[in-house]
Formats: structure tokens, sequence, C-alpha cells
């Protein structure tokens, strides 16, 4: 290789690592910046900081209308996911037995079901039948809208799982529920746990199904500060709040990827 | 009955649907059931105050989705933003992958984990991020005016670079998964094999590489793409009310003007585009060869 090529691979390195890093900055800026802000010592958003301080963090859990909010998608989010899971594993059991394309691609269909539509035919269904508004129709709806997620993990590690171990115990003599019990839940068990997690954050973060058929006595911590922004502008317990969930979710992506590698899951 | 169920024949028979059962009747009543209940109510004829039973049907909602230019204009622009933004995240979403896909044990792990984090933190949290970051006093306006490009703050908010730029942020991830996975499956010797046959590195990855991940590539668009129509919480805090997009438009008629009928054709609207698009890909991801995720 003479001096201008190596110069030229050397210069079209150099870009490719800019661009990389460039792209990387892209897309962590808007995590950083939120939480950078929620230290801002002023009642306002305001870049650069006027000061540091912690305390939009006190006022954070002082404020209970906030957390009232936060601790309503923690519970709609948990009920969700034990439904979900509750429904997912027998469904999953049957589909790993008895493969049926059809009952798969219907369980699977919310996925690329826009959330919009779904949103707005439930809300006429529970319209109709009077139920608007009630917490328990939240939490059906977050049911099916995770299920999916759940399902495609579950099924990928029942079908990574060794068959053979199965066999192995229904000729040693155990039952059914007994093969499940103690040799198949324990194997697929991690992948249940990742099928959890990200289920409970996809129905925790959620705004659009929330924002159509939640009443504003049970609304979620998106969907309020959703509507909110739109009409008043941002506050700065918002932003910690923001901060502080932004970084949570943050230490959990990375348990999964570094003990899980859930990434392959997509 | 009971007995013969422990048997493999009966098996068959009784306890697969029974497994199956919670999750579908959960699906019929809650996903099923809403989408046949959207296509009867489009052919209403608005009226709220009366019962369902008493309402009459026609043909109007239809006529007047194809005929009021407005709404054409809305799926036009929808489908524009739906255009770039796929074909952003296809660049820099391979871009990213490849990277991440090269990278070492601890790199790998938190690039992939920079990754996840928008994902997993949803809509509202990453529009806010930039809203702040695009806002008349964020960071954006700060530095291009110390930079001297700019000399009064501009309000970036609710313009359609804005909204595509925080789209195109929202779906990144999802691209550049659907492209990763697709990498890892190609089998590690493959490029090398290609370069010992005297491939450059650059005419390896083209040749070699880009094609084994088309099927990647397909899916990752197709989820973006549907993402993309139906966008909601994104384009409303970051066009703060000035873009209207699909989603934006059906929340409006349904939420703010009463009108479901209304608000049912434009989602059917919307629903036979993402067919026939997906039926689109789909015939692509056969004639190439490629899997899809």
């Amino acid at each position: 290789m003479n001096g201008t090529g190596k110069w030229l691979s050397g210069a079209a390195k150099a870009l490719y690592h800019g661009a990389v890093w460039l792209c990387f900055l892209f897309v962590t800026a808007p995590s950083l910046l939120m939480i950078v802000v929620a230290f801002n010592d002023a009642e306002y958003f305001s870049f650069p900081l006027k000061g540091v301080s912690m305390r939009w963090f006190a006022e954070m859990l002082e404020n209970s209308n906030y957390r009232g909010s936060v601790v309503n998608s923690l519970k709609l989010a948990f009920y969700a996911t034990a439904l979900s899971v509750l429904m997912t594993l027998p469904a999953a059991l049957r589909l790993y037995r008895k493969k049926s394309r059809f009952v798969e691609t219907v369980l699977l269909a919310p996925l690329f079901f826009p959330l919009v539509i779904w949103s707005l035919g439930l809300l006429q269904l529970y319209g109709m039948f009077g139920l608007s508004g009630r917490f328990v129709t939240l939490v059906l709806a977050h049911t099916v809208m995770i299920t999916p997620f759940i399902l495609r993990v579950v099924l990928q590690s029942l079908r990574e799982m060794n068959s053979r171990l199965e066999e192995a115990a229904y000729s040693l003599g155990a039952g059914k529920w007994s093969t499940f019990r103690r040799v198949i839940l324990p194997i697929i068990l991690p992948g249940v746990l990742v099928g959890a997690v990200f289920g409970y954050l996809i129905s925790f973060t959620d705004v659009t199904l929330t924002m159509f058929i939640s009443s504003s006595g049970n609304t979620t911590f998106p969907v309020r500060v959703y509507s909110e922004q739109r009409s008043e502008g941002l506050n700065m317990v918002v932003l910690a709040w923001s901060a502080v969930i932004t970084l949570v979710i943050f230490i959990i992506s990375l348990l999964g990827e570094k003990f899980a590698k859930w990434s392959r899951y997509f | 009955m009971a007995q013969s169920s422990r048997t493999t024949g009966g098996r068959r028979f009784g306890v697969g649907w029974m497994l199956l059962s919670p999750a579908l009747a959960v699906y019929g009543i809650i996903f099923l059931l809403p989408a046949l209940l959207l296509v009867a109510i489009s052919f209403q004829v608005n009226a709220p105050e009366l019962y369902v039973w008493e309402r009459a049907y026609s043909l109007g909602n239809y006529e007047r989705f194809y005929t009021d230019p407005y709404f054409l204009k809305v799926i036009g622009k929808t489908l524009v933003y739906c255009a770039v933004v796929v074909a952003a995240t296809l660049v820099i979403g391979y871009l990213l992958a490849w990277y991440i896909y090269k990278a070492q044990s601890f790199a790998k792990t938190t690039l992939i984990t920079l990754v996840l984090t928008p994902l997993f933190s949803g809509a509202l949290l990453q529009s806010l991020g930039w809203y702040l970051l695009l806002a008349r006093y964020g960071p954006i306006n700060a530095g291009l005016r110390a930079a001297g490009w700019l000399d009064k703050p501009f309000n970036f908010l609710g313009t359609d670079a804005a909204v595509m730029i925080a789209l195109v942020h929202a779906f990144l991830p999802f691209m550049v998964l659907s492209i990763l996975n697709s990498l890892r499956t190609i089998p590690a010797n493959l490029p090398d094999a290609a370069a010992s046959l005297g491939a450059g590195s650059w005419s390896a990855f083209i040749r070699v590489t880009v094609p084994l991940t088309r099927g990647g590539m397909i899916a990752g668009s197709g989820l973006v793409f549907g993402l993309t129509l139906g966008s909601f919480a994104t384009p409303g805090i970051v066009g703060q009310g000035k873009i209207q997009l699909l989603a934006q438009i059906i929340y409006q008629q349904a939420i703010q003007v009463f009108d479901w009928p209304f608000a049912a054709v434009i989602s059917l609207n919307l629903l036979a585009l993402l067919a026939v698009i997906s039926g689109l890909l789909a015939l692509l991801t056969r004639k190439t060869g490629g899997a899809a995720q």
C-alpha cells in the first residue's frame, strides 16, 4: 500500500469512528440532558444550569399528586405483567408442543397492530358496556398489549431447551405437572423473567393506549405528564421523576444485557 | 375422559385447548371485538346522544374521508414521515449495529445498553428530552448562539424537522436490534472466507455481509414504518400541536370532536395502508430470500 492509500484509509477510518460516536451521542443526548437538568437549582428548566441542587428530588417525594400517578403506573404494570405471564405460560407450552402458525400469529398480532386504532376500538367497547375509566379495563388492555413480547421470549426459551430432559422426566415416571414444575419451569425461568421485565417496562411507559381509555382519576404518570405538558408546560418535579425513571431503566437495561443478553430476543 | 387425558391421544384434544383458552378468550374480548366494533361503527351516522341500536347507518363517513383534501393531505404527510424515518434509521441503524457487532465484551454490553435505554424508557420520556433539547432556551439554541450562528433564540419545536429527528431517535433502537440480531446469525468465518478468496474488507462487507442481513433490514423497516404510522406521543410533544399526523387526527376526532364514526373511518384506512405496505414487504422478503425475524 502506498502513502496516499494509507492516508486515505486512515481518513476513512477516522470519519467512520467520528460518525459512530456522533450517532451514539444522538442516541443518548435526550436521556443525558433529562438527568442533568433535574439537578437545576431554579424554578424552571434553563440551560446552562443556574446551579446544582437536590431540592427537586426532595420535592418529588413530597408532592403526592405525581407520586400517586407513579404508584398507579407501577401497580398497573404489575397486575398486567402478572396476568399476562399467567396466560402466556400455558399458551406457550401448548404452542411449543404443537406448533400452530395461526394461533401464534393471532397472539403476536398486537405487536404489529397500531395502538391508536386498537385503543379507539377499546374506548368504544368499554363505552358500550359502561365500563369506561375502571382500573380493571386498563389492566386487561395492558395485559394484551404486553403479551406478544412475553410470549416471544418464553417461546424462544422453550425452543432452546433440550427436549431430552423433558423426556427423561417422563420416563422416570414424573407426571405432566411435576415435569413442568421441576424440569421445564426452572429451565425457562430466566426467559420468563426477561419477558416479564420487557412487558413491565412497556406497560409502565405506555402513553397511547392509556391516553384513550384511562380516566383522570386513575391515570398513569406518562399520560398525566403528556396531557399537562400540552396544556401548562413542564415543571421541575416532573423532570426529577423523569430523571429517576430514566436512570432506573438504564440500570435495568444494563443488568439485563450483562446477565441475560436480552437484546437477542428482539 | 379425565383418565384418558393422561395419554397422548387424550392430550391432543382436551388439555391443549385448555392451555390456550385463557389467552384466546382475553384476546377475543379485548383485541378482536374492538376491531370488529370499529368496522361496524365506521358506518354509523354520528349521534353520540343515541343508543347504539338507535343509530342510522350510511356510507357518508367514507365519502367525507375520501373527498376532503385535508385528510388525504394528512395521509400523504404521514407517509412522507414514514419514508424519511425508515431511510434515516436504516442508515444510522446499520452503522451502529455494525459497530456494536464488532465491539468486544465490555464495550459491547455498554453500547447495547445505551441503545436499549431509550427503547425501554418509552416515547414520553424521550420526547420530553427532545422538548428540552430543542426548546427556545435549551442547549441547542445556547450552542448555536454561542457559535454565532443564531442571533436570537429560534423555536425548533413544532417544525417538521424536529418531529422527524425525534421520531428517528425514538425508533432507531428497533432498527439497530433487528440488524444486530441478523448480523449475529452470520457464521463468524464467512467474511474471513471472502477475504481469503481475495475480497477486500469493504467488498466483503458489501457483497457478503449486507446481503445476509437483508432479512433484518426488511423486518426492521417494517417495524419502524408501522411505529411511525401510528406514532402519537412524540409528534404531540415535539410538534406542539402544529404537526398533525394520522394518529393525532384520530385522537382529536375521537376525544375532542366526539366523532367516533369518523375516527373509525380514519383508523380503518390507516390499517388498510399498513396491510398493503406489509404485504409488499412480505413479498420483498420472499423474493430476496431473506429470513424475516
